[in-house]
C-alpha cells in the first residue's frame, strides 16, 4: 500500500536549536498514526512540518502525493482541502458562531449554496454529538465541547487526513475518551487517515493502529504499539512505565 | 408522464458538488416533464458525507414539485456509509418564541435598569476605594500611581504639546485677518487665550488622553478580564478596584490637569507666534493682554473641567474594561466604546460647565 505521507530525513531549526534531526516517517491510508513521546521532543514540530506551517531545512515531506513546500499558492490551497486539523486549543474564531466558524472553510472552497452549506454544517455538528450548538459562541461552550466543535471544523470538508495536536489536553479523562472514541469513529464512516499528537498513554491505547516515537529530536520506533512495549529501548521503556506508575 | 434518469459520477466531494447540485436541482426545477426522477449510483466508487445532504435536499425539492425520487444502484458500501448521516439534523438551536413589542420594550428597560445599578454598584466601590485607600497604601501596588503617571502623563507630553501649539497657531492665525481690518490687532491675545484656556486646552487636551491613555487602560483592564487575571486576584483576597483601578484615577487626576496648563501654555506660544510674525506685535504687550483678560474664574473652570474630563475618561475605561466577557474580541469592543463613549461625555460636561459657568 502506497504511503499517503512520507516524511524522508527532514530537519527542523529554532534558530541555532535543533528540534528535528534526520526523521522519517511513513503514513499509510486508513491508520491512525499516533506520534509520541516526552514533551519537547518534537512532536508538534514535525506536525506543524508535515501540514505546512513550519518550513523544514532539510529532507523531504510528500503529502498525498505532493510535497507542499513546492506548490505555487493555489494548489497548496486545493491540497490543503484534503486535509484537517484539530489544534492544541481548538482554535475557534471566538467572534462568530459555531455554524459561522464552521461555514468558513465550506464557504471558502465551495460554490454550494448557503442553505446547503448549513445542513453540512448541521450533519458534522450531529456527527461530534453538538447537534444544538450552531448558534452558540465558543465561550459559551465547556472545553469538551470547544474541542468537538473545532473536530467538526476540521472535517468539513470531509478531508482525507485529519491531523490532531493533543486532543485530549486540558480535558477530563471522561471527555478525553468520548473524543476518542469520536476519532475512531469518524475514521470508520468517513476512511480518514489519522495522524494525532498525543503523550497520554491510554488515549494511545485506544486508538493508535501505528505510532511513531520521538526522543531527543530523532524517531526511536515505528510500528504497532504492543511491538514498541517489546521493544526494550531505554526512553521508550521509561516513557510506557512512567505512565503505568500513574 | 416522462421518467429522468441522472447518473452520479464515479467520485463526490464536497468541492466538486457544486455542479451536481445544479444539474439535478435543473432537472426537478426546470424540465416540466419529468415526473419520475431516478438517481443512479451505479458509477459510484467513493461519496463524501455531502452526498447526504444534497438527497436531503432532492428529496424536499421533489416534493414541492410533485416528482418521485428514487435511489437507484447504489453500491452496498457506499449505502452503508450513507446510513451513518440518514439522521437529518434538526433545528440548530431550540427555536425563540417570538416576542411582542411590550416584551422587547420591557426587555430592553430591564437591561437598562441592570446596567445603571451596575454603574452605581460601580461607582459607589470606586469612590469608597478612592476615598480609603489614600489612607491604606497597601490596599495597591507599590509605585504604580508613579508608574501610571508616567505612562499616562510624561509620554504624552509631546504630543499634546504639538497638538496645543499648532490649535493656538491656527485660532490666532483664523482670527487675525478679521482682527486686522478694524485695527484690533492685539485682540488676537485676548481671542486665543480665552478659547485655549477655558475651551480647547482642556477639551483636546482631554480627547487626546481619552484616545491613548483611555483606550490602553480599557485594553489592559479587558485582556485581564477574559484570561482569567481579575478572578485570580479575588481569589487571591485582593480587590480588582484599590489594587488596580484607584491608582489609575490617582494618576489621571494628577496628571490631566498638569497636561491641560502645558496644552493652555503652548496654545498661546502659537498665539503669540502669529503675533509676532504676522501682526507685528511684541511679546510684553501680548503678555500683557493674555494676563490682564485671563481671571482666577477662568482658570478656575479649566481646572474643574480637566478634573471632570479625567474621572471620566478613567471611570469609562476601567468600568468598561471589566464588562468585557469572552474572547479576544471583547478587548477591541471595549477599547473602542471606551473611546466613543468618553469623548461623548467630555463633550457633554463641557457644555453643562460652560452653560453653568456663562450666566455666572
Amino acid at each position: 500500500m502506497e504511503p499517503i505521507i512520507t516524511v524522508s530525513e527532514i530537519s527542523t531549526y529554532y534558530g541555532q536549536r535543533r528540534v528535528l534531526e534526520n526523521l522519517s516517517m511513513e503514513v499509510l491510508p486508513g491508520e491512525i498514526m499516533v506520534i509520541l513521546g516526552t514533551s519537547g521532543c518534537g512532536k508538534t514540530t514535525l506536525l506543524k512540518n508535515m501540514i505546512g506551517l513550519l518550513e523544514y531545512q532539510t529532507g523531504r515531506i510528500e503529502l498525498l502525493g505532493s510535497e507542499l513546500s513546492t506548490l505555487d499558492d493555489s494548489r497548496k490551497s486545493e491540497l490543503l482541502t484534503r486535509v484537517g486539523v484539530l489544534f492544541q486549543n481548538g482554535a475557534l474564531l471566538n467572534s462568530l458562531t459555531i455554524l459561522e466558524n464552521l461555514s468558513i472553510p465550506i464557504e471558502q472552497h465551495t460554490k454550494l449554496h448557503p442553505s446547503i452549506i448549513k445542513d453540512v454544517v448541521l450533519q458534522k455538528l450531529e456527527l461530534v454529538g453538538l447537534a444544538g450548538s450552531a448558534d452558540l459562541y465558543p465561550n459559551q461552550l465547556s472545553g469538551g465541547m470547544r474541542k468537538r466543535a473545532a473536530l467538526a471544523r476540521a472535517i468539513a470538508l470531509d478531508p482525507e487526513i485529519l491531523f490532531a495536536d493533543e486532543p485530549g489536553a486540558g480535558l477530563d479523562p471522561v471527555t478525553a475518551r468520548q473524543l476518542d472514541l469520536l476519532l475512531l469513529t469518524l475514521q470508520k464512516y468517513l476512511n480518514m487517515t489519522i495522524v494525532v499528537v498525543s503523550h497520554e498513554l491510554a488515549s494511545i491505547q485506544r486508538i493508535a493502529g501505528r505510532i511513531s516515537f520521538l526522543s531527543e529530536s530523532r524517531l526511536l520506533f515505528s510500528g504497532p504499539l504492543n511491538e514498541a512495549l517489546r521493544q526494550g529501548e531505554p526512553a521508550m521503556d521509561e516513557f510506557f512505565s512512567s505512565h503505568k506508575e500513574k | 408522464m416522462a421518467e429522468r434518469r441522472y447518473f452520479l459520477p464515479e467520485q463526490i466531494t464536497i468541492s466538486s458538488s457544486h455542479s451536481l447540485s445544479r444539474e439535478v436541482e435543473q432537472i426537478l426545477v426546470h424540465d416540466r416533464a419529468c415526473t419520475d426522477l431516478v438517481i443512479d449510483g451505479k458509477n459510484l466508487i467513493r461519496a463524501g458525507s455531502i452526498l447526504s445532504v444534497l438527497q436531503d435536499e432532492w428529496k424536499v425539492l421533489a416534493a414541492k414539485k410533485k416528482i418521485n425520487l428514487l435511489f437507484d444502484n447504489y453500491p452496498a458500501e457506499i449505502l452503508a456509509f450513507l446510513s451513518h448521516f440518514e439522521k437529518k439534523a434538526g433545528p440548530s438551536s431550540p427555536a425563540a418564541g417570538r416576542t411582542g413589542f411590550f416584551e422587547d420594550y420591557g426587555e430592553r428597560m430591564n437591561q437598562t435598569l441592570a446596567s445603571l445599578g451596575q454603574i452605581t454598584i460601580f461607582l459607589s466601590n470606586v469612590y469608597y476605594w478612592s476615598f480609603k485607600a489614600f489612607f491604606i497604601r497597601k490596599t495597591r501596588r507599590k509605585g504604580e500611581i508613579v508608574r501610571q503617571s508616567v505612562l499616562i502623563g510624561l509620554n504624552a507630553i509631546p504630543i499634546i504639546a504639538l497638538i496645543a501649539f499648532l490649535i493656538g497657531l491656527i485660532l490666532a492665525l483664523q482670527s487675525a485677518a478679521q482682527l486686522r481690518q478694524f485695527g484690533a490687532n492685539i485682540f488676537v491675545a485676548d481671542l486665543v487665550a480665552i478659547a485655549m484656556v477655558s475651551e480647547m486646552g482642556p477639551l483636546i487636551t482631554a480627547v487626546m488622553v481619552a484616545g491613548r491613555s483611555g483606550s490602553a487602560i480599557a485594553a489592559e483592564i479587558a485582556t485581564m478580564v477574559v484570561s482569567e487575571e481579575i478572578d485570580a486576584l479575588e481569589v487571591m483576597g485582593i480587590d480588582p478596584i484599590p489594587y488596580l483601578i484607584v491608582p489609575r484615577i490617582y494618576a489621571m487626576i494628577l496628571v490631566v490637569p498638569l497636561l491641560t496648563v502645558l496644552a493652555n501654555v503652548l496654545g498661546i506660544f502659537g498665539g503669540l507666534v502669529i503675533g509676532l510674525t504676522y501682526l507685528d506685535l511684541n511679546v510684553a504687550p501680548f503678555m500683557n493682554e493674555v494676563l490682564s483678560v485671563l481671571r482666577l474664574k477662568e482658570i478656575g473652570i479649566a481646572m474643574l473641567k480637566s478634573f471632570s474630563f479625567a474621572s471620566i475618561i478613567v471611570l469609562t475605561a476601567s468600568y468598561l474594561g471589566l464588562q468585557a466577557r469572552g474572547g479576544s474580541e471583547e478587548v477591541g469592543r471595549a477599547t473602542t466604546a471606551t473611546v466613543v463613549v468618553s469623548i461623548f461625555l467630555i463633550i457633554v460636561i463641557d457644555s453643562i460647565i460652560g452653560l453653568l459657568f456663562y450666566f455666572g
